[in-house]
């Protein structure tokens, strides 16, 4: 939690101290491309708390909504794996997000940065969005922010984290 | 919300999850003018890979991240031909960074490779693949490679079979030619896995296939999972991957290849390759030109004979009938060839003009012009005129041509055809040309003619008019790919001469 108060946006901060609830702190985490905007969003509304942007950011972003609920509460999202998240978020609420990957792969073909995947894969230089974030998805891109899919969600049934599909 | 330790009544969720519904989103993101957002919400629900993903990349996904897909699940839809998928996936054709050329001139045993021979002296080949004579002549000297058998220890063409496949010979390889003479084990994944897949896997590592094709005609196999049929046997040529410029212009691949070669007798129908074997969606015209050599081939070879004698049980009227009935599926033929020759016509590529040095101005007239074979006491050989109703009449012909010496290089932008204004119009029904710099035509680069439809095949026809997008010259070859006569009342060119630059 010290943690999490140290990140916390102060808009955010300022407008968690109104309702009678216990405060809460839900991370919803996954994969790229899996739903985690949908789904922080959703438990935010379901919660009336705001939804806080991306974990450990000190800016907002434009992920942070809800800003004017009046909440104990706050979801934040993140793409972190599961041995970054599970220490930091100990005492608190973790949602792993699970989506079909052949679906994630199509999901983030049309924002996958081609060109510096061509020029640092000179080899694939013939590949398409679709065909290269499923190379990502299956052996991992480091420089992209994408692990290989098995791994990074083996990691979170590996730690039996509540999952949402 | 149980997991979260809090209470929400039911009312208060259904709310929740509808102002979060895909819907109300992009409602909110459409009114909010919010392009970022808007972007994101994409189809809003599940299941879309199974119009966006390729069969091969979906297998693969299945391969790598099935056991955890089921254990979510996910239903898996290759599971147990996945491997057999993925592993024919190192068949799929890809850009090539050079252009293919063809070593080998016999229709049977000939292949093409990438014109990326630089620093290699050797060609390659195990026992099962040795090069006929013909052929060590061509590669020793044409190609400057020597034929051997034994591991040159330096970077060669390998050129060897599936059958006693060495994987050990990749390392020295920069080209591959592997002959996979029998698919049939694809329909069986265990004798796949035994037999094909190990040689499969081992190039699909080092090596991208940049060229397929069927070398004899074959069976053709729907394998579980795989999206298109795959023949019994294949020839495909592979680049090792560090050749894969970055920065070069990849070349679509060509499937069918202009440079293959059209078997001698035409009785078995090649089979063709494009669809899922290649990136692209649809065959280039170059492909669709070849295709249309392939498919005449096996037009041109009489089918269906009639077997009768005085002797015969059958009468004489029931077997025309039989051949009647047999040549149904020869007009079914000519039926789809002039489909594919309009839509050809139409598709014809709009090249973006190139600059203009002068004016266009008509080039063809009083130029000479030279036939394949003349019709009658028709000269073969004179000059580009207008004259009703035909300047010039080719015998009846195979492929018959007409090839007109512009006399000097030009930059061509237009060719107007006016068809024969009298009768037998439609024998121009499959018009293509081609610009060459040498007095043989290269027929199998031809382009189809635009215009090429009723219009133009009737009496007092209107002109066919192409662009040709100011592609460089010396020679305009008209032809057709048919058994026809070609006859036309005039052929009028636009273009500009190339004016050479003054050395400094």
């Amino acid at each position: 939690m010290a943690t999490l108060a140290a990140e916390e946006p102060d808009a955010v901060k300022s407008k968690a101290c109104y309702a009678d609830e216990s405060p809460l702190t839900v991370l919803v985490v996954g994969y790229p491309k899996s739903g985690n905007t949908w789904t922080s969003r959703l438990v935010a509304e379901a919660l009336g708390c705001p939804v806080g942007g991306f974990w450990q950011k000190s800016s907002l972003g434009w992920d942070a909504v809800g800003l004017e609920r009046n909440s104990p509460h706050v979801v934040f999202k993140s793409h972190h794996p599961a041995d970054q998240v599970l220490v930091p978020m100990a005492g608190h609420k973790v949602l792993h997000v699970v989506r079909d990957p052949r679906d994630v792969a199509c999901s983030g073909a049309p924002f996958f940065p081609l060109d510096r995947f061509h020029s640092t894969h000179p080899d694939r230089a013939y590949v398409d969005g679709h065909e290269a974030m499923v190379c990502a998805l299956v052996e991992g891109a480091a420089g992209y922010s994408l692990p290989a899919w098995f791994a990074y969600n083996q990691g979170f049934v590996d730690r039996d984290v509540h999952q949402i599909r | 919300m149980a997991f979260l330790g809090v209470e929400r009544d039911r009312d208060h969720l259904l709310r929740s999850i509808e102002r979060q519904s895909f819907d109300s989103a992009k409602r909110r993101a459409l009114a909010s003018e919010d392009t970022k957002a808007d972007h994101l919400l994409r189809q809003g629900k599940a299941g879309c890979y199974r119009q966006e993903l390729s069969i091969a990349l979906r297998s693969r996904v299945e391969q790598a991240c099935g056991v955890l897909m089921q254990r979510y699940g996910y239903e898996l839809d290759f599971a147990q031909d996945a491997a057999v998928v993925a592993a024919l996936d190192a068949l799929r054709v890809v850009p090539s960074p050079v252009p293919l050329l063809r070593v080998g001139s016999a229709p049977e045993a000939y292949c093409l490779i990438p014109e990326d021979l630089d620093g290699l002296s050797h060609w390659l080949a195990t026992p099962c693949s040795q090069p006929e004579q013909p052929l060590r002549e061509e590669l020793r000297q044409v190609h400057g490679l020597e034929p051997t058998d034994v591991d040159p220890g330096q970077p060669c063409v390998l050129h060897l079979s599936s059958n006693g496949f060495r994987p050990e010979l990749l390392a020295q390889a920069r080209i591959v030619v592997l002959e996979l003479p029998d698919l049939l084990p694809a329909l069986e994944p265990e004798a796949f896995e035994r037999q094909l897949a190990p040689a499969l896997r081992a190039l699909s590592e080092s090596f991208r296939c940049v060229h397929l094709r069927c070398p004899r005609p074959g069976l053709s196999l729907a394998v579980p999972g795989l999206d298109r049929p795959l023949p019994s046997c294949l020839q495909a040529t592979f680049l090792r991957r560090e050749r894969f410029a970055n920065d070069a212009d990849h070349l679509p691949p060509l499937l069918p290849h202009p440079l293959e070669l059209v078997p001698a007798t035409g009785a078995h129908p090649q089979m063709l390759l494009h669809g899922g074997w290649s990136p692209a969606a649809q065959p280039t015209d170059a492909s669709r030109l070849k295709e249309l050599e392939f498919r005449i081939s096996i037009l041109r070879t009489p089918r269906v004979q009639v077997h009768w004698s005085p002797k015969s049980p059958r009468s004489m009227s029931a077997e025309l009938a039989r051949v009647r009935r047999a040549r149904r599926g020869d007009q079914a033929l000519i039926a789809w060839l002039f489909q594919q020759c309009r839509h050809l016509s139409e598709a014809a590529v709009e090249c973006s003009p190139a600059e203009l040095p002068a004016e266009p101005i008509e080039i063809a007239a009083g130029k000479p012009f030279r036939l394949k074979a003349a019709y009658g006491q028709f000269p073969d050989e004179g000059v580009v005129r207008a004259k009703a109703p035909f300047f010039f009449h080719t015998a009846i012909v195979s492929r018959p041509w007409i090839t007109v010496d512009l006399q000097g290089e030009f930059l061509l932008h237009r060719l107007v055809l006016e068809n024969r204004s009298d009768m037998c119009f439609e024998r121009a029904r499959f018009l293509f040309y081609v610009v060459h710099d040498r007095p043989t035509a290269p027929l199998e680069q031809g382009r189809p003619l635009k215009g090429i439809g009723e219009p133009f095949l009737m009496a007092s026809p209107q002109p066919s008019e192409t662009d040709l997008g100011g592609v460089r010259g010396r020679f305009l070859t008209l032809f057709s790919p048919d058994i026809t006569a070609l006859h036309f009342r005039d052929l009028r060119l636009y273009g500009t001469p190339v004016v050479s630059e003054c050395p400094q």
